[in-house]
């Protein structure tokens, strides 16, 4: 076998699919899976043994057979969907698997015995490179998928049907042979056409008319369903009394338009959902023992006084104190910081931390609903929705009628004095000719066309209402690790005597024995050197490491673990020592972004105010300073709650804040702000709670993106502008009681049309302007 | 003139068939995922014989 993977997870993978004839998988696409550095241990999914929480999960299940719905991350090509898709060729306890690319997620039917169940299922699919991602939020949510969302494609079914079949029992009347309307009874055909369609298609913008008057408001939708109700009722007596031909075909037109609005509205975006909370990084079940004997629990069974064993690379579920062994934990989660924090027997240790090392065990004092991290998630802006300005086109519209009002109301007192029979006739016309149809179709479709372009540029917006929420932004705030400098990525700096390559070696293989930050941070800088096989490792927590080749002795860490005096560090150093002999120190420094000099000059050209929130002290100060200049106010030791307070003071100041970070630290300030903006390097498995996400090389775009955000405003007033035009030319009809039929049926589906062509037009040319794509 | 009422209700039933034929779709979730079927496409059902009949294709 001359195939050669990458790791052994692969090939235990190859393994298992070519025993099960699967090998095309390998014939799809040139290098089909992702990479199984990271291993999955089969405890993990022990909580599925469960039957309360396995009950929670499955979508349906009768006898035997069951059916769940789990999302797999790592989907990504059509490779996937092969494998995926044969599943019971591997094991025949499956019985079918659907995937859903899109939403990266695989619909399984599988029977369950003795032998397999839910937890070997997901087992099953951890060990072909396919982890299941199961968050606690699964668990809490019943439904997956939201019911109704149907309901729009009935509706725009139905108006497309009565639109089309009204038009053409209408053209008789368009070429003038008035005789055939009576014969064959088409205005009641017509009638009856329409009707299920004013109660299933129409209703909705009554009933939103209804309840924003009911709320004492005015928006677009009031003159809609004036327009739809005076369309519908005045073509119906019509009819009845022969006096006319009616409007239906204006009146499915009209709605069959608004539809597709709602449509273009509602579709954008499936695949990103921008809807996780704190819940999604919790870890979903915690190993308990209870008189020595170890079970898997739920999170939320824990309660206080819990002993609760914590594995290496676990998240700390609640507060707590170490009640055996030393906790080593990774705080950046919470802080922002990526230095361990050590913490011995006793201690106090919070929730949300990660652990590195060996296991130890913890007592909670808090179950994990109360837990401190918790409570941030849980301040007063995670519920309820975020408490933003007026959309434009309700201020729009509350002029809008007004003015339609007025008209009307001139137009009556104008004809009951010089023609009292053409005063409902004229009246009338005017509430149909000025429906603002074309109105309310302007912003759904530049905007969702404007999110459109951004999202081939990686920039994903959450909504539509975002478009509108960059428009007010003038204070721009970034969070600094992870955000202005690359994840994972360092400077390694060596200051000291000069080491041979075979020292290196030892350095960088001593390095990748350790999971600790720093260590990791200089195994990357030294790819290049070869790997040895070190023996007798030694890990002092938090205080460095040491390990022997034949019998010359490495060892690295703090300049407390060498020296054995603990010195001031300014920066993060690693020092070296071989054989007893002081070598020389590491500085490892977070690597910046490329550009963000030129970033910060042209945000303050264009007269945004800046600033700076790190939870990082302030040992890098210098560099940062001279990076984002002197104007910039930067704050160093925030805590995720002082971000949060900070931004909610500028807002109190009148200031519309857009805030920048990585979406760990800062999900409360994200959700604070008025636009909340998440950088990540990975935007395909990684999607925080926030409003728009951002891919970390678009980053350096960032003064481009909101030119063109901001821009995006004229657009709208241009059509509005083109549809308020539109109005007087249909009202001039009206006004003057000569609004026929054919006029109506003309002028609204064309002003529609081209508001659509406007709208892509414009938005598209200022994309191009903007210079996002050199 | 007879076959014109004919034909009104001829094409009206027609009609409502294919409203009723698009009704049916959507509740069959057929507009739910229209990216995957079109993956799926691209792969063969006897790939399974023929990748195993041509061994260390890489």
């Amino acid at each position: 076998m001359n195939t050669i993977f990458c790791c052994e997870g692969c090939a235990t993978v190859y393994e298992l699919l070519s025993s099960a004839g699967l090998s095309g998988y390998y014939a799809l696409n040139e290098q089909p899976g992702s990479s199984l550095k990271k291993t999955y241990s089969d405890h993990q999914f022990d909580v599925f043994d469960d039957e309360k929480v396995v009950s929670k999960i499955l979508e349906f299940q009768e006898g035997n057979i069951c059916k769940v719905r789990v999302s797999l991350p790592a989907i990504h090509c059509s490779s996937c969907i092969f494998l995926l898709e044969n599943l019971e060729k591997i094991d025949g306890h499956v019985h079918q698997v659907r995937v859903d690319f899109l939403k990266k997620q695989a619909i399984i039917t599988f029977e369950k015995d003795d032998q397999f169940a839910l937890k070997q299922l997901f087992i099953l699919l951890s060990r072909i490179g396919y982890p299941p991602d199961i968050s606690l939020q699964d668990l809490k949510t019943t439904a997956n998928k939201p019911k109704g969302s149907n309901r729009l494609m009935y509706q725009l079914g139905l108006a497309g049907f009565v639109f089309g079949n009204v038009m053409l029992l209408s053209f008789p009347e368009y070429l003038g042979f008035e005789e055939a309307r009576n014969q064959f009874f088409l205005g009641y055909i017509n009638l009856a056409l329409a009707t299920p369609l004013l109660f299933f298609g129409g209703a909705d913008f009554i009933m939103s008319a209804y309840r924003a008057l009911k709320a004492k408001a005015l928006n677009i939708d009031v003159p809609l369903a004036i327009g739809i109700i005076t369309l519908y009722f005045r073509s119906a007596f019509e009819i009845i009394t022969n006096s006319g031909e009616g409007y239906f075909d204006s009146f499915s037109g009209l709605i069959f338009f608004l539809l597709i609005g709602r449509y273009v509205q509602q579709i954008t975006h499936k695949a990103i959902d921008f809807e996780r909370n704190y819940r999604s990084y919790f870890p979903i079940s915690v190993l308990r023992r209870r008189n020595n004997v170890f079970e898997t629990i739920s999170l939320d069974e824990v309660g206080i006084s819990d002993v609760l064993f914590i594995r290496t690379d676990e998240i700390i579920p609640t507060d707590g104190l170490v009640s055996e062994g030393t906790a080593n934990i990774d705080y950046s989660f919470v802080t922002g910081e990526s230095d361990l924090v050590s913490k011995k027997t006793g201690d106090k240790i919070y929730a949300g931390g990660r652990h590195k090392g060996h296991p130890f065990y913890m007592i909670a004092d808090q179950s994990v609903d109360q837990s401190r991290l918790t409570k941030l998630w849980q301040e007063d802006v995670f519920k309820g929705y975020k408490n933003r300005g007026v959309k434009l086109l309700d201020i729009f519209g509350k002029y809008f009628t007004f003015a339609i009002l007025a008209v009307a109301l001139f137009t009556g007192v104008y004809w009951v004095y010089f023609d009292e029979t053409t005063m409902w006739y004229a009246v009338t016309a005017v509430l149909i000719v000025a429906c603002p149809c074309a109105i309310s179709m302007a912003p759904p479709f530049t905007y969702s066309n404007i999110m459109r372009l951004l999202a081939k540029n990686r920039f994903f917006l959450k909504n539509i209402q975002t478009v509108e929420h960059f428009q007010g932004i003038d204070y721009i705030i970034f969070d600094k690790t992870g955000t202005l400098t690359k994840h994972d990525s360092y400077i390694v700096k060596y200051e000291g005597k000069n080491i041979d390559v075979q020292e290196l070696s030892m350095i960088k293989s001593l390095c990748q024995l350790s999971s600790h930050p720093l260590s990791n941070a200089i195994a990357i800088h030294l790819n290049d050197v070869e790997s040895l096989a070190l023996t007798n490792f030694i890990n002092h927590v938090g205080q460095g490491i040491e390990a022997e080749l034949l019998d010359k002795k490495i060892r690295l860490g703090s300049s407390e673990f060498i020296f054995g005096s603990h010195s001031n560090q300014l920066e993060s150093q690693v020092f070296l020592e071989i054989d007893r002999e002081y070598k020389g120190h590491f500085t490892i420094q977070l690597e910046y972004r490329e550009g963000l000099k030129e970033l910060f000059s042209t945000l303050y050209k264009s007269g945004f105010k800046v600033g700076v929130l790190t939870g990082d002290s302030a040992r890098d100060d210098k560099r940062l300073r001279e990076i984002v200049g002197p104007e910039t106010q930067i704050l160093y030791q925030q805590l995720p709650i002082d971000k949060l307070t900070i931004i909610k003071e500028l807002q109190e100041s009148g200031k519309k804040v857009l805030m920048i970070g990585d979406g760990l630290n800062d999900a409360g300030a994200l959700r604070q702000s008025d636009i909340g903006m998440v950088v990540t390097d990975k935007t395909n498995n990684f999607t925080p709670a926030c409003d728009v996400i951002i891919d970390g090389q678009e980053f350096v775009k960032l003064p481009q993106y909101l030119y063109f955000l901001k821009r995006s405003k004229l657009i709208i007033y241009g059509a509005l502008l083109l549809a308020v035009l539109y109005n007087i030319v249909g009202l001039t009809f009206a006004v003057t009681g000569n609004l026929s039929a054919v006029v109506a049926a003309i002028l609204m589906p064309m002003s529609s049309i081209s508001i659509i062509l406007y709208a892509i037009t414009a938005s598209s040319i200022v994309f191009y302007q903007s210079k996002i794509i050199k | 003139m007879k076959i014109i009422f004919f034909l009104i209700v001829l094409s009206l039933i027609t009609a409502t068939g294919f409203l009723l034929a698009f009704f049916w779709a959507v509740k069959s979730g057929q507009y739910e995922d229209d990216i995957t079927p079109s993956m799926r496409l691209m792969i063969e059902e006897d790939m399974i014989e023929k990748i195993e009949s041509k061994p260390n294709s890489k």
